[in-house]
């Protein structure tokens, strides 16, 4: 079935939380409602004609004004796909999860929650999976600043720095000695010549 | 006399929390797992991933599209042709183009000797990890021969960063083809090799077969796909079902896993799945050498500064781990704003809290051998 | 070696001796198996027939650092691995030697720009004997690296002292 084809059944079922069916830009995808997504995931892998039996791939996605958590399904039976999305608040990001329909969401949740900062309301161990514990910050963020070091630990060349800072203080200490010797030469050349 | 166990009933026990990794020798790379065990059967397991997470994702939001070739290479490093094509196609569909042909032709034909390199490792560090030193080496003769006709193309070894968005980088050289014919035929001639070795071997047959069976529902619900998924009786294959290249003229079956030396989905089903597309892929390789017709390789349509419209694609590939899919948000600019990857042992890894309850410590690592985990894919 | 370490004159025979110690060990480098990212299969193709680690000496890849004693560092090393190269590296016993291998080992590779969790070489935490670049350096390049280790044990006074 193709995308607009799923978005008419849908509707035809009575499915509440569909806000509208985007034709693209090249790939088309319907937008939900957050507090809908579970029962909208729901009918979508239970349904006899649409049966979205697997959830590829959960992205946190943001934008200047909002994020979005976009989902795309596959269905191994009938040998379709269909992307969903959902728009989130641009200061405190939250949707509930789909780990209820989709156990596989549990990871990706997590690691969106990581590295982007979006929350997922009723997720069982909302933790960070990517990054140590202690980590401040979401780098996924586009005002994320990278840090310098973390516990002890240097994040940037340290031993490389020290390395340029030798090189040219052994530059200098050559460049003067090599001047002191020029001033000395001619000094000498000027008294055989006086 | 009592018998044994009865004479320490009352000795109290404790379970013992094990810390797998990350560097271990069986792990395939820097996974930790956190293991509760109650002597030597698991009750609880936890992974903790993230010991190379390289940013990869934060990478493709600052450099410009062609830049990021070489970057999807050391995601799953085993197969670096497979995760180049993932990106150029959705880099391609975001553009609207299609690459000449040939170009089309030469890419599948590296996707699938990349594919048989990659099952060659997982079959080889697959029996290093069961206790076998002979087939990894059995399995680097071939994989050094693969290696060698990549160098020959692309003069790199593992980071080949070969498919351009729009065709592939370079022509094939003359005598590559009959080189390939020849891998080819060596290829068929040593697979039965590996079964004299390995597949039929007893002890690898007792700690492999019947051990973490996993059923098809579970596989489909936590995302599993690739071999390990058709190891569980689920007859779904991406270049079959949604195909892409030049799959939809070739000629190739889909191999599932049948139970044949214990149940369907047990370690030994997902390893012989591998096994059995190796050859499949020496089919497809020589259908496409057959049929290689000529032209172009690179699209003149790409021009040399990519700004694709604003916009977002998704195209999924069958990896040889399963199916990787690049999803490209473009705002108008040359640089992306998001590329998202999919990385399918991320999943596949996914089901360990649920699968290791119950086995004894050693059959972790059958477990975790089965599934073929790349590390750099599952971090990012 | 304990009570004889650098305790000889360095003449004569007790050069001999120095020399066949610091032969016995490059001739017998037991690396411990760390491969972190893509270099290590690289690292075990260097181990395979075709290249064969072997023939040097170095085939018996250890897996416990304590019995180990060399460091191959393969690999991308971030914030959450540190601490491990750290402490693996503390566990193994004098005489150790460190590899970087790589350009992330190098100096943080391909990712040294934008990586917010990379530590940008290994040095930064380790001390490290020999370089080898490359992303990921051939076979061959590894093999040149681990012959300058051997070259570096080669010259190293085991047995005599050292003059000032």
């Amino acid at each position: 079935m193709q995308p607009a084809q799923i978005f008419e059944k849908l509707q035809a079922e009575g499915v509440a939380g569909l806000l509208e069916f985007a034709e693209g830009p090249i790939d088309p995808s319907i937008l939900v409602e957050p507090d809908k997504l579970q029962e909208v995931l729901s009918v979508l892998k239970e349904h006899d004609d649409l049966r979205f039996d697997q959830l590829s791939l959960l992205s946190g996605v943001p934008y200047e004004d909002r994020f979005e958590c976009v989902y795309h399904l596959l269905s191994t039976v009938l040998k379709h796909a269909i992307v969903l999305r959902v728009k989130l608040d641009a200061q405190e990001p939250s949707v509930p999860t789909a780990s209820t329909v989709h156990p596989t969401a549990d990871w990706h949740e997590r690691e969106t929650f990581d590295l982007v900062g979006i929350r997922f309301e009723g997720h069982p161990d909302l933790r960070r999976i990517y990054l140590p514990e202690g980590w401040v910050g979401h780098p996924m963020r586009r005002d994320y600043v990278d840090p310098e070091e973390f516990q002890g630990i240097p994040l940037t060349d340290v031993k490389r720095e020290e390395w340029e800072a030798e090189e040219k203080a052994a530059k200098a200490a050559a460049a003067e000695g090599a001047a002191s010797e020029e001033a000395a030469g001619s000094g000498s050349d000027g008294k055989a010549e006086g | 006399m009592k018998p044994e166990t009865e004479k320490y009933t009352d000795v109290p026990t404790q379970e013992m929390l094990i810390s797998m990794g990350p560097q271990h020798p069986a792990t395939h790379g820097v996974l930790r797992l956190v293991i509760k065990a109650d002597g030597e059967i698991i009750t609880y397991a936890d992974v903790d991933v993230g010991n190379l997470h390289r940013c990869e994702e934060r990478v493709g939001q600052n450099l410009k599209y062609p830049q990021f070739v070489p970057y999807t290479d050391r995601l799953d490093y085993l197969s670096g042709m497979n995760n180049n094509l993932g990106f150029c196609l959705s880099v391609e569909k975001l553009l609207g183009v299609e690459a000449p042909e040939r170009a089309q032709y030469i890419r599948t034909i590296m996707v699938e000797l990349n594919r048989i390199a990659s099952h060659l490792v997982a079959f080889g560090t697959y029996s290093l990890d069961i206790g076998a030193w002979t087939p990894l080496l059995y399995a680097f003769r071939e994989r050094e021969w693969i290696v060698k006709l990549f160098e020959q193309v692309c003069g790199a070894r593992m980071t080949f960063n070969y498919m351009k968005i729009g065709g592939v980088r370079e022509d094939l050289p003359t005598g590559w083809i009959a080189d390939c014919r020849r891998f080819l035929d060596e290829q068929e001639r040593r697979w039965p090799e590996y079964n004299r070795i390995l597949s039929n071997n007893q002890i690898f047959i007792k700690r492999t077969a019947n051990v973490a069976t996993v059923s098809a529902e579970d596989a489909l619900a936590f995302g599993w796909t690739g071999p390990c998924l058709r190891a569980s009786g689920v007859d779904f294959d991406l270049r079959r079902d949604f195909p892409y290249l030049v799959y939809d003229k070739l000629d190739f079956d889909v191999c599932t896993g049948e139970g044949l030396k214990g149940t369907v989905g047990d370690c030994w089903d997902r390893y012989w799945v591998r096994m059995l597309e190796i050859l499949q892929s020496v089919r497809i390789v020589r259908q496409c050498l057959d049929n290689l017709p000529d032209g172009d390789i690179v699209t003149k349509e790409v021009k040399k500064n990519i700004k694709p419209p604003a916009g977002e694609a998704y195209v999924r590939t069958e990896n040889p781990k399963g199916e990787v899919g690049y999803y490209v948000v473009s705002d108008g600019s040359a640089i992306p704003w998001r590329v998202r990857i999919r990385a399918p042992s991320f999943n596949n890894l996914s089901l360990i809290p649920k699968i290791l309850p119950g086995l004894m410590i050693a059959d972790v690592v059958a477990f975790i051998g089965s599934l073929d985990i790349v590390l750099g894919e599952v971090d990012r | 070696m304990g009570l004889l370490e650098n305790r000889l004159p360095n003449v004569g025979l007790f050069k001999l001796a120095d020399k066949a110690v610091d032969w016995a060990r490059l001739s017998s480098i037991w690396p411990v198996t760390f491969g972190i990212a893509c270099c290590a299969i690289e690292m075990m193709a260097t181990g395979m027939a075709h290249f064969d680690l072997d023939r040097f000496g170095m085939g018996v890849f250890r897996a416990s650092p304590r019995q180990a004693d060399l460091m191959i560092v393969a690999g991308t090393v971030n914030v959450k691995m540190a601490p491990v190269v750290k402490r693996l590296y503390e566990q193994m016993p004098e005489p150790k030697w460190v590899i970087a291998m790589g350009a992330c080992g190098v100096g943080g590779g391909p990712y040294c720009k934008y990586g917010y969790n990379i530590i940008k070489g290994v040095d930064n935490i380790i001390p490290v004997d020999v370089y080898v670049p490359g992303c990921p350096p051939r076979p061959e390049a590894l093999l040149d690296g681990l012959m300058r280790v051997q070259e570096k044990i080669r010259k190293q006074q085991v047995l005599t002292r050292k003059s000032n």
